[in-house]
């Protein structure tokens, strides 16, 4: 068996979905995952492989050429080659959009299955055990996977715990890898990258206090109960992907996968399910009280407070408040 | 200008007792299927593409007879013609192999799935398509911005409230995110009248068959559905409305 963490460009250096999954894997057995390879395509990482120390035998480092440094189908080109090499290999991806993209692609054309979303991974019986969820994480189910060629595995941010590198002296061994032309894409050219700009909105990322909605809003008309409830509390409104969607809140204002990533001190989860997607834009460390009235919703699994209530009737009784102790 | 748009119904707040296990697959029992809402999302993505290139649409589920629902959506919305691959799985290199064997004969120019289904979360079933059918991919694809010289440009999230710009030449599958277009409203005596259209059958699910040619792939089955439990859950406010605002006023303040 050999073992591959893909580890994708970060802003903080290193993708902490990538190295929750070396923290994970460095303390199980060599004799069951066999070498652990870091595989980085491009140079996002150059000067920073120290935070990789003690935590993987190696780090294969791909050159490529600006223009397809973010082309995921040059990047399921490079990780089909340097993966399918092994005739028995894991590859560890974060499930991201672009590992979302990337396992289906390398796991078809290698043959072997496909593990997506997976939070929880122990191997067992000569396979393995992947543990995933369903139905919007109110179910899971245990997946029995046969390991005879290896298999693609998906990880959920925040599934694993990070570790702090190992205080060693010792460089970690880096292979670097030329570029290859028949890595070059065929079918997609990636013509730029933008950034949601902010145009006069807050910048939540900033924010003490979120006061995030989900869809228990129910009606952009309830809006302004929210908004009242951020201005008394020196807070911020946030929301999450369907508010954005049905065009209630500028995307600015939406946290998780494909909006912001946020560090307040306090998130208020106002009829917010709790989706993966969604609660991989809050850093693990922040306290978040959830208000919501289905008292099965997957936030008060990640919450530290929970409220089992409907928040157009809880919101306007807890302004009362508010209310009466500034005036009291 | 040929479109296919692959649909799934999915159950919605299943309990755990209706979550079977079986052969090493999941199946639904006494749930109805609804529309993947990713998935409505891409029929009006289709519909777009309809009105601006004239595009000729179809749409495809493979399911039990009960997921015929999103077909009927599907026909109430606008779509042209609508099919369904008999056969009850979650398993997305199933759902794809079934889709596929369609799509070979269908020959869309572009093919449209919603990122993710709500029960699976998985994302899987483009990338296999793509990968299939040897056609281009755009992941989260979130705005269609231009069709040119067998290219079509598209705008796709990357993550952290960015995007990337690309084009894909055709044939492509275009997986699309939520808010690609905004969802209109279906009045029920529309889809009431969409349920006399005929649905066409496009043959059954051959599981061992498609095994037979990615058994590698295969290579994984379920063997228990729970209800997960966390360690850290929520410490949990009780008392009437009044009582738990006031606790957790206390709580914002002890923090503050």
């Amino acid at each position: 068996m050999e073992s591959f963490v893909y580890i994708e460009p970060a802003e903080e250096g290193l993708d902490s979905t990538a190295k929750q999954m070396v923290s994970y894997l460095s303390k199980i057995s060599v004799d069951l995952r066999g070498p652990l390879r870091g595989i980085c395509v491009g140079g996002h990482l150059e000067g920073k492989e120290g935070l990789l120390r003690g935590l993987v035998d190696e780090l294969i480092v791909v050159d490529v050429p600006q223009e397809c440094a973010s082309n995921t189908e040059a990047i399921a080109n490079v990780l089909t080659e340097i993966v399918g090499e092994s005739s028995q290999r894991l590859l560890f991806l974060g499930h991201t959009y672009q590992g979302m993209e990337l396992g289906p692609v390398i796991g078809w054309r290698l043959g072997i299955p496909v593990i997506a979303n997976c939070i929880g991974f122990d191997w067992k019986d000569g396979g393995a055990v992947c543990t995933r969820p369903l139905q919007g994480g109110k179910l899971q189910v245990s997946l029995r996977v046969h390991l005879d060629h290896g298999a693609i595995v998906s990880v959920q941010k925040g599934a694993w715990k990070e570790e702090t590198p190992q205080e060693t002296s010792d460089s970690i061994p880096v292979k670097r890898v030329a570029w290859k032309d028949s890595w070059a894409p065929q079918k997609a050219e990636i013509i730029g990258i933008t950034e949601e700009t902010l145009e006069g909105e807050e910048d939540i990322t900033k924010a003490e206090i979120l006061v995030s909605v989900g869809r228990g809003l129910g009606d952009p008309d309830n809006l302004p109960l929210f908004r009242e409830l951020a201005g008394s509390l020196g807070g911020m409104i946030s929301c999450s992907r369907p508010v954005v969607d049905l065009g209630w809140l500028p995307a600015s204002r939406q946290v998780g996968i494909s909006g912001r990533t946020v560090s307040p001190v306090i998130y208020l989860a106002l009829g917010i399910s709790g989706q993966s997607n969604h609660l991989a834009g809050i850093n693990p460390s922040v306290e978040i009280i959830a208000v919501n009235k289905d008292a099965a919703a997957p936030i008060f699994n990640e919450a530290k407070y929970g409220i089992v209530d409907d928040i157009l009737e809880f919101i306007p009784e807890l302004l009362d408040q508010i209310k009466k102790r500034k005036t009291s | 200008m040929r479109v296919a748009i692959c649909c799934r119904g999915v159950p919605i707040d299943v309990p755990l007792e209706s979550a079977l296990v079986v052969q090493g697959d999941i199946q639904y029992k006494d749930t109805d299927f609804y529309i993947n809402e990713i998935d409505a999302y891409a029929l009006e993505a289709a519909l777009y593409l309809k009105k601006t290139y004239q595009a000729e649409t179809v749409a495809l589920t493979v399911g039990p007879l009960r997921a015929q629902e999103v077909l009927y959506i599907a026909v109430a919305k606008g779509i042209d013609q609508v099919l369904r691959i008999d056969g009850e799985t979650t398993r997305p290199e199933l759902i794809a192999s079934g889709l596929m064997k369609a799509l070979r004969e269908i020959r869309p120019d572009l093919v449209l799935v919603g990122v993710q289904s709500e029960d699976w979360m998985g994302g899987e079933v483009g990338g296999y398509l793509a990968q299939g059918l040897e056609m281009g991919l755009a992941f989260a694809v979130i705005e269609l911005c231009e069709l040119k010289e067998n290219k079509f440009r598209v705008k796709k999230e990357i993550g952290g409230g960015k995007k990337a710009e690309l084009t894909v030449k055709l044939p492509a599958v275009l997986c699309v995110q939520s808010g690609i277009q905004p969802l209109r409203y279906l009045s029920m005596m529309k889809r009431q009248k969409a349920r006399n259209t005929p649905i066409k059958m496009y043959g059954k699910l051959e599981v061992e068959d498609i095994r037979g040619n990615i058994p590698g792939m295969m290579a994984y089955q379920a063997e228990r559905v729970s209800v997960p439990v966390k360690e850290g859950r929520a410490e949990m406010i009780t008392g009437d409305r009044s009582e738990k605002a006031a606790k957790l006023l206390e709580l914002i303040k002890g923090t503050i």
